[in-house]
This record gives C-alpha cells, structure tokens and sequence, in this order.
C-alpha cells in the first residue's frame, strides 16, 4: 500500500505538471492573440487619429477636412463635389496622398498639433487599457534630423505588471520632403491579465481540489482496508486463542487416561482426548484456509491407498455423529492408491464425506467409488441427502459461504477445494433438492 | 539406586496449562518449575542450573524465536524444547535454526513432553549406553517408559494405549508372526468384554501406517489366517 501511494503520488505529480504547462501555454497563445489584436487597434487608431488632427489643423485655415465616417453625415447637409475614382485601391491611394500632402503642408507651417495626435490617442487607448508612456516623434527622414518630439509618463510610479510596447508609423512623402511620424506606446492592459489570471486561478484550484477529494477517498479506502485487515487479525487471533483451553484439556484428559486401569473410562478419555484434538486440526483448518495453498510439490506427494484412507474418514465419522446409522459403501479396490499429501487429501475427503452425513436424515448413505482414467483419476462420493438448489450450488466453493447458518463454518468446500487445486485437481458437484448430491474429485493421473 | 531428579524449566504464558505441565512433570519424578513470563528467564537459568528449558514459542507478545536464540546463545549447552501452537513450518524452521533441539505441536500429552525431556537430558549426557526404557529394534526404538515411538531421525511420535500394547508386542516378536489373539491379548489383556474386531483392524491399520509412512525401512505384514508380522521392508 506505502508504495502504491508513492505512485500514486508521482501520477498526480505529473497531472498536475501537465496541467500547469497546458494552463501556461494557453495563457500564452492568449496573451500572443491579445498582443496582436491590440496592435492592429493601434495601427488603426494611430492612422484615425491622424485623420483627426489633420482635420483639427485644417479648420484653422476654414477648410473643411472630414474623415471617412463623417463625410456621411456631410453629404446629407452640403453638396460636396464627388471625384469618383473607379478602382478602390486607387480611391485609397488617391486619400491617402490627398491626406499626406495637407500634412505635409500644415507640418510645413507649423500648424499639425502633435501635442493635439498625442492627447486623442491616449484619450482613445485608454478605453482599452491604460497608457504608461508615450513618444511622437516626427522625423525628417531626407534630412535625417528628428524635428519635434512629444514625450509623456503618465504613470511612472504606478507599476503595471503587463506593460507593451507599440509602435505606429506614417510615412508621408511629398515631392521634396519626406516625414516619418512615430509613435510609441506603452500600454499597460492589469484588467486583461488579471481576467487571465483569474481564470487560471480558479482552474488551478478546482483542480487542487479534485486531487485533495480523491486523496481524501484513497485515504478512505486505505483507512477501512487497515480496518478490514485488523479484523481479519483479530478474527484470527480469537480463533488461536480457542486452541489454548483445548491444549490444556488435552493434557488433562490424557494424563487422566495414562492413569486409569479401568477400561471403560480409559477408552471414554481416549475418545474424549481425540474430540479435542479434531477440533484443534479444525481449528487449525480454519486459520490455514486464510492462506492460499501453494502448489503441492511432487516430492511432498505420497502413494496413498485410497479405500483405507476413507475407512479411516468413515471410523471418525461414526465418531462424530454418534446418533446417525451411516450406510457407507466403500467401491474403491483395495490397492488403489493415489499421489497426494496424506494429510491433506484425507482432510480434502473427509469434507465432503462430512457434509454428505451431516445435511441428511439420520440413516445416511454415503457411496463412494474411484475410476482411473488415462488422464486422471475420479472420486466420486454421492449421498442420498438433502441435496441443494441451483443457487447454492454456484456459492458452495467460495469462502465463508454456507448455507446452514447455524451449523456451517462456511470454509469446509472452500478449502476442500483449495486442497484439490493444489494438487493440480479439482472439485465439482451435481445435486437435485431432496435427492441428494455427488460430488466428483477429479485429480491428475500422476502414475503416468 | 539415587539418580538425580531432571531439573526442567517451564516457560509459558498460560498459566492453566503451564501449571498442570509443571504438576505433571512433578508427578513423573522431574524437578519442575515453572515461569509464566520470559521476564528473569536468564538469571533463573543461572540459579536453578536446569537441565533442558522448555519454551512456548509466543509468550505474550514477544517472539519467543528471538529470545530463545539469545538464551541459546548464553547457554550453548542447555537444550531448548518449544512448544507452540503455531503449527506452521516456517516457524518450526525458525525455532530449530535459533537452537532449539525439538519442536511440540500444542495440544501433546503429557507423555509425549516427558519422552521429549528424557531423550534430550539423555543425549546430553556422554554416556551412550541405552537406557533400560528404550527397547530399539533395526532403526526405531520404542519409549517404554513413556510409551513414545522414537524414529531414527529423532522425531518422537506419540502413541496411544492400544497403538503402543500393538507395536511394543511386534517389536518384541521383530520379524516374527504374531497372532490375533495375541495381538488383542496385549491390548486388551482378560477384558475380552471390550474386544472389538472392528476397532483391532483400526488400530493395526494405524500402526502399519505408523511403521510404513515414516521411512522406517520396516513393514507390517499380514499373513492370512496366522497373524501380523513386523520385519524389513522388502
């Protein structure tokens, strides 16, 4: 479990990695897209607001010079004398060098108020963010010299934490002269970035939080496996502690009988003796079932006559259920013997032979037969008992199921079964309700 | 004839059994004591001078093996018997590998305690005559004292009443046919009321699985209409 949560802890490690480099890329691409878009409003705006001073100046010299949304508004009032240009591209040339040369002029006179280009433009950025600094120069590109330049810091002291450069330029060629008017920006845009951040935030913790839950659940999990386990320890620690008195009783009962001279008591203490002791090997059937067998090697195996085997199983069993006439038919020949560890293959019979007499009336009769095959050897063992239902039969193998609640451990089929794996074999059962069940053990053929 | 009493020391957390252990081992002419906890163990070895220690593997919380190891440990020459009811192997593997000589599945008889202390305080003494108990016939040898069967690797298997009158009359007609009735003569002596012929199969069948399933070299034969004989495996 300690290193399943190192994992654990590494998948996490690397989903939430994956997931700040994702975030970071898209706050990227998202800050790229934004820059780009603001420099296109720039481009714009810069090209607007020229248009605008332009037109300022010229109302000084009473010429009425519109911008391209105002002309509209114009045309309705006055009658201007339209120009037609066919071709687009030739209409906005055809402006633009209109536009260039009365700046030209109005720079030529002093009358172009960069000062006037500056406030517009910050007034119309500042909608969108908000302008750090700002720098028109205007350029006399043939004679190389730089003739104004407007400086302002608006916010020097206030910091912005995302602050961009733009640069807008307008180049304004007239026959002689040629100008370059430049502007440059710096926007700050804290609204833009803190949205971003505020996204990324809350993405980030929804996804701590998602992590926590789960290990919240996993520590659940682990909390109630540790639970189940004590339990199981427990379980098992009562179980050992049964196997104390009974130590101490067999001690007693057979120092008693080592005593006794009378025939009588001396064969009841032997008896008495040997209950306890099938009870602690019950017992300590019970605590071994826990653990899976591991496959039996074949050194371990012995050669097991089989027919005495279960007249041995069928002594005890007499034993055991005292009130019942058991009717045993023993169809093994006498030399059939089987691979098998003794112990446990007697232990693995005398479950089945046990349930056979124990669900049954009190005259049972318990068949047994065994064929060798050229593959494997059966063992049949039918009774004439009372049989199970589909239902039961599907659960008889599992562990702790039974469905005697009051006589049934649960573990007897179970690990009968576990016995029959082990030794690469295995256990199944046909029965009719009422009428009685067979179960068949089916073993390899080891003589081979 | 004055021998000494075998000084056995007992450790073992239940004090039920522990006790009746020690009043038994009393009742049979041993020197007893009895401890309940690992707690003094050492210097208690030091002042009674035990002859062999017998120790449950789990006293209390503890792991017996390790202690166990360290008594061994500081005392090379005292044999250490466990008894447990931990009956699996590794920690019967354990046990012998810390030193200890023998290991006893809880619940035993009495018998088979006291069979276990003779053989060890035996073996640790030099001398390396027989004991008048031990009747030994090829490889095996037969407790008569404590009615115990000893194999020739050491393991010491309890004998019931019947299984030992059956097995100590082959032993003393080895490689003779013994009859019927004298086999349940033996058992059962003049109280012919409790013969059982069922029962004497039983008891034979368990000697012989006795004899055969413990690489003995020996086995039970059955000679029809004459009786049983004990002899080398053919």
């Amino acid at each position: 479990m300690k290193k399943n949560f190192v994992y654990i802890l590494l998948v996490v490690i690397i989903a939430f990695a994956a997931l700040l480099i994702s975030q970071g890329l898209w706050m990227r691409y998202a800050v790229d897209k934004n820059i780009k878009d603001m420099n296109e409003s720039f481009q714009e705006c810069f090209k607007k607001t020229i248009s605008e001073t332009l037109a300022y100046s010229m109302s000084k010299y009473n010429i009425e010079y519109v911008t391209d949304e105002e002309y509209d508004e114009v045309k309705k009032k006055e009658n201007p004398v339209e120009v037609n240009i066919k071709k687009d591209s030739e209409k906005t040339l055809a402006s633009i060098k209109i536009e260039n040369a009365l700046i030209a002029l109005s720079i030529r006179e002093d009358s172009f108020k960069f000062s006037k280009l500056d406030t517009l433009l910050t007034n119309q950025l500042n909608r969108d963010g908000r302008v750090v600094s700002s720098c028109i120069t205007l350029e006399d590109i043939s004679g190389n010299k730089i003739l104004k330049e407007i400086r302002h810091d608006n916010n020097a002291k206030s910091t912005s934490l995302y602050v961009n450069t733009y640069i807008a330029e307008r180049k304004i060629d007239v026959s002689s002269q040629s100008y370059l008017i430049k502007a440059e920006y710096k926007i700050g845009q804290s609204g833009y970035l803190q949205k971003l951040g505020i996204v990324a935030i809350v993405s980030i913790i929804a996804s701590i939080v998602i992590v926590l839950v789960l290990f919240f659940l996993l520590l659940m999990i682990n909390r109630r496996c540790d639970e189940i386990s004590n339990m199981e320890r427990s379980f098992h620690g009562a179980i050992h502690d049964l196997k104390s008195p009974l130590a101490y009783a067999y001690f007693q009962l057979l120092s008693l009988e080592e005593r006794e001279t009378d025939m009588a008591p001396k064969a009841s203490l032997s008896i008495a003796a040997d209950r306890v002791l099938f009870l602690t090997n019950k017992i300590m059937r019970l605590l071994k079932s826990a653990h899976n067998f591991r496959k039996i090697e074949k050194t371990d195996k012995k050669e097991v006559p089989l027919y005495e085997m279960m007249e041995q199983v069928v002594v005890e069993m007499r034993i055991m259920f005292p009130n019942k006439e058991i009717n045993f038919i023993n169809n093994i020949a006498a030399d059939f013997t089987i691979r098998a560890l003794p112990d446990l293959m007697e232990a693995c019979l005398r479950i089945i032979v046990e349930n056979a007499i124990k669900y049954n009336n009190d005259n049972p009769t318990v068949e047994i037969s065994a064929i060798r095959s050229q593959d494997d050897i059966k063992i049949t063992i039918s009774d004439n008992g009372t049989g199970m239902t589909g239902q039961q039969m599907k659960n008889i193998f599992k562990p702790y199921y039974s469905s005697d609640k009051v006589n049934g451990s649960g573990i007897g089929l179970y690990y009968a079964q576990s016995i029959a794996k082990a030794h690469g074999g295995r256990i199944t059962a046909t029965s009719a309700v009422g009428k009685g069940s067979t179960f068949l053990v089916t073993l390899p053929n080891s003589s081979i | 004839m004055n021998t000494p009493k075998i000084k056995v020391l007992l450790v073992d957390d239940d004090v039920l059994l522990g006790n009746s252990i020690v009043e038994e081992l009393n009742k049979r002419g041993y020197e007893a004591t009895y401890m309940s906890t690992i707690y003094g163990v050492s210097d208690a070895i030091k002042q009674l001078l035990p002859d062999i220690l017998v120790f449950d593997v789990e006293i209390g919380r503890e792991n017996g093996i390790k202690i166990a190891e360290d008594l061994f440990k500081r005392n090379p020459s005292l044999p250490i018997i466990f008894i447990s009811s931990h009956h699996e192997d590794e920690t019967k593997e354990a046990g012998l590998l810390a030193g200890g000589v023998a290991y006893i599945d809880k619940p035993f008889s009495p018998k088979l305690l006291s069979a276990h202390i003779d053989r060890f305080t035996r073996m640790k003494k030099p001398t390396s005559e027989r004991p008048e108990h031990i009747i030994a016939t090829e490889n095996i040898q037969l407790d008569t004292r404590n009615r115990t069967f000893i194999l020739s690797d050491g393991t010491i298997i309890d004998l019931r009443p019947m299984e030992y009158a059956i097995l100590k009359k082959l032993i003393d007609h080895f490689d003779e046919i013994v009859t019927r009735e004298e086999i349940y003569r033996a058992v059962w002596g003049k109280d012919v009321a409790y013969y059982n012929e069922q029962s004497l199969n039983n008891y034979i069948r368990r000697v012989r699985l006795l004899v055969e399933d413990n690489d003995t070299g020996m086995a039970l034969s059955m000679h029809r209409n004459l009786g049983y004989k004990l002899g080398r495996k053919q």
